[in-house]
């Protein structure tokens, strides 16, 4: 068995995977990723359409110009950023918890992590209108407890579209935080404890720096799920946060304006790609593998 | 080890050929795709016309779910061999898939029972075949929590911003909102060239804090069953057949100052066999229509149709509707794009 691993080793990649197979995936990659971008980059396809035809860098030029579409950009960076730092807050404990603490109950816990993501996210949105409808559970809880007067409204604002984003991305920083807890070895924590270190300092100069590749990893893959969701905007925000996959929605089923579309939509992936960059950097300044 | 390397040398050929196997269309060449909005109006689709279709011809109609700007990519996508044969869209959409080429001009020869089609129905999308349905945008409201429900849009609109009650209208994000905001400004005194009365009523509306909106039909009716909303604007042939379901605690009052109408218009798109036509025919026929219309309790087209005794009381006619003429239309479509800008800038749901 170990000449078999050795042998697989020593040929390394390239041995498992052949030339042909890489050309296959560049290819499909080519034709499905790479063109498509550049066709989108170049936005010079004309649709059918009874609206004002206008040249790409009309549109490019009123993204950066127009006061309304730079706040839009701020708004849409601002909440993905927002979501994934309470996602962190949030996660992080569960996580440990579920590391360090459940026992013969974690494979209970990931399962009720898990559960949520098995129903589609519209129901799981519907859920919310429902618990904080102006007649719904929540209200009528306080109403109850003569805690309020009359019904507050909690839908169709960025906090209802807050909770609802936090709600369904939770469990991918949950399980990306504890995947790396988990690989951490307890004899460092131990180790540290013997030395005099309290658990707190334990967690804070052990624990912690050793489960930042866990927290960027999560951060990464709840930041661009935030940073493109849009069905959680629509049923829960009421239009009142715009970012921008709500506009592209728009410029798509409604003006027909794909134009509009495609340089707002290369404006989120450029977006997208940059603070992913600016995340990869900061991990790394802090010593974690990339 | 030889099956490795085979495997390693062959494997991208069979990929190729597996993902080429995959990709070739299993449907025949006599069947067809037509569309569908969800709901119950896919059920109507599948019940009255797609199933008479296949009845008749022996080949199968496909129904496709989605909405017209989508289906509209989809043909112009593939304009000579499109996947989709029939499809369905709204007034202004039709004149723009119209001119750019992307649908054939029904007329009576082609499909016969376009003969018998209110002549207004042919001129709404300026002769591309016709409207085969219409429906009127009410206002349905909950007779538990409103027992003065108002009579007309003007009083809706005075009462929501007096607080009478919390009221929901359709979004900016909903596919008519460009339509609305015209319908909006015809009732205040506006036109298709100036819709500044009807930003200063949204306005109003907004700033009053009893106003939200919806963006799906169904997000509609979510709204008033939660208690989100005690009334709002809503087309009337779905709020009569939520109604029908038993819940008969909302009511529907057609307004006094005449709801905005909208149509819908089906067409075979350019590059679809004739087995389209036959499909068509089948849309503007009475049976089929009245099916259509027992379904989704919406007014249709063909003049011949015989209506119940209840239906005929449901259906708000052409005459008491405000509906945009084909020139009105053009502009609607043409001003769209910079209409939804100015919504997002100034009113913001």
């Amino acid at each position: 068995m170990t000449d078999q691993v050795r042998r697989g080793t020593s040929r390394g990649f390239s041995g498992v995977v052949s030339p042909w197979w890489i050309a296959v995936t560049a290819l499909f990659l080519v034709v499905f990723f790479v063109i498509p971008i550049i066709n989108n980059l170049l936005n010079t396809d004309q649709l059918v359409t009874l609206a004002k035809q206008r040249p790409a860098s009309f549109y490019y030029e009123k993204l950066f110009t127009d006061p309304y579409y730079l706040g839009i950009v701020a708004d849409t960076v601002t909440l993905s950023v927002g979501v994934t730092v309470i996602c962190i807050i949030i996660g992080y404990p569960v996580a440990l918890f579920l590391v360090r603490h459940a026992g013969r109950w974690s494979g209970l816990v990931i399962f009720l992590l898990i559960a949520p993501l098995l129903t589609s996210i519209i129901m799981r949105t519907f859920g919310w209108r429902v618990l904080f409808a102006r007649r719904g559970l929540l209200n009528d809880f306080l109403l109850w407890i003569d805690a309020i007067e009359k019904p507050i409204l909690f839908l169709n604002g960025p906090t209802s579209a807050v909770i609802g984003l936090v709600h369904v991305l939770v469990p991918f920083m949950v399980l990306s935080i504890a995947s790396v807890l988990r690989s951490i070895d307890l004899q460092l924590e131990e180790s540290a404890r013997i030395l005099g270190a309290s658990r707190f300092k334990t967690f804070l100069k052990v624990t912690f720096p050793l489960s930042l590749d866990g927290i960027g990893t999560g951060f990464i893959i709840v930041f661009l799920l935030a940073n493109g969701s849009f069905v959680t905007l629509l049923l829960l925000g009421g239009g009142e946060l715009k970012t921008l996959p709500l506009l592209i929605y728009q410029q798509f089923t409604i003006s027909r304006d794909f134009q509009f579309a495609a340089a707002m939509s290369n404006v989120l992936l450029a977006i997208a790609v940059g603070c992913l960059y600016l995340q990869l950097r900061l991990i790394k300044r802090k010593g974690v593998k990339g | 080890m030889k099956f490795d390397n085979h495997i390693r040398r062959s494997g991208p050929a069979m990929l190729g050929a597996a993902m080429l196997a995959f990709s070739v269309n299993p449907v025949s060449a006599e069947d067809i795709t037509v569309t569908s909005f969800g709901g119950i109006w896919e059920t109507a689709i599948k019940d009255c016309f797609a199933s008479e279709f296949e009845k008749r011809t022996g080949s199968k109609a496909n129904v496709l779910i989605g909405s017209p700007a989508q289906w509209m990519s989809q043909i112009e996508a593939n304009p000579d061999n499109p996947p989709i044969d029939v499809i369905v869209t709204t007034q202004s959409q039709t004149m723009a898939a119209g001119e750019g080429g992307l649908i054939s001009r029904a007329t009576a020869k082609e499909v016969p029972n376009l003969a018998d089609v209110d002549p207004i129905f042919i001129k709404a999308v300026d002769g591309w075949g016709a409207c085969f349905d219409f429906g009127a945008f009410i206002l349905a409201y909950n007779k538990d929590t409103i027992k003065n429900p108002p009579k007309s849009i003007k009083e809706f609109v005075d009462r929501t911003i007096k607080g009478d009650w919390m009221a929901t209208m359709p979004s900016v994000s909903y596919a008519i909102a460009p339509d609305i905001i015209w319908s909006f400004a015809d009732l205040y005194g506006g036109s298709a060239d100036n819709v500044d009365p009807a930003f200063a009523v949204f306005k109003q509306l907004k700033d009053s804090g009893n106003m939200i909106s919806w963006s799906s039909v169904t997000d509609f009716l979510n709204q008033m069953s939660t208690g989100d909303a005690d009334i709002g604007m809503y087309w009337d042939g779905r709020a009569y057949a939520f109604i029908d379901k038993g819940n008969d605690w909302m009511g529907v009052i057609k307004p006094t100052d005449k709801a905005f109408m909208s149509c819908v218009a089906m067409n075979k798109a350019k590059g679809a066999p004739d087995a389209a036509w036959d499909y068509l025919n089948i849309v503007f026929e009475p049976g089929p229509q009245a099916c259509f219309s027992d379904h989704l309790k919406y007014g249709v087209t063909n003049q011949k149709v015989q209506y119940s005794e209840e239906m005929k009381n449901r259906v708000t006619w052409p005459k008491d509707l405000r509906a945009p003429n084909v020139s009105t239309s053009r502009k609607i479509a043409q001003n769209a794009a910079d209409w939804i800008e100015r919504w997002n800038k100034e009113i913001g749901f």
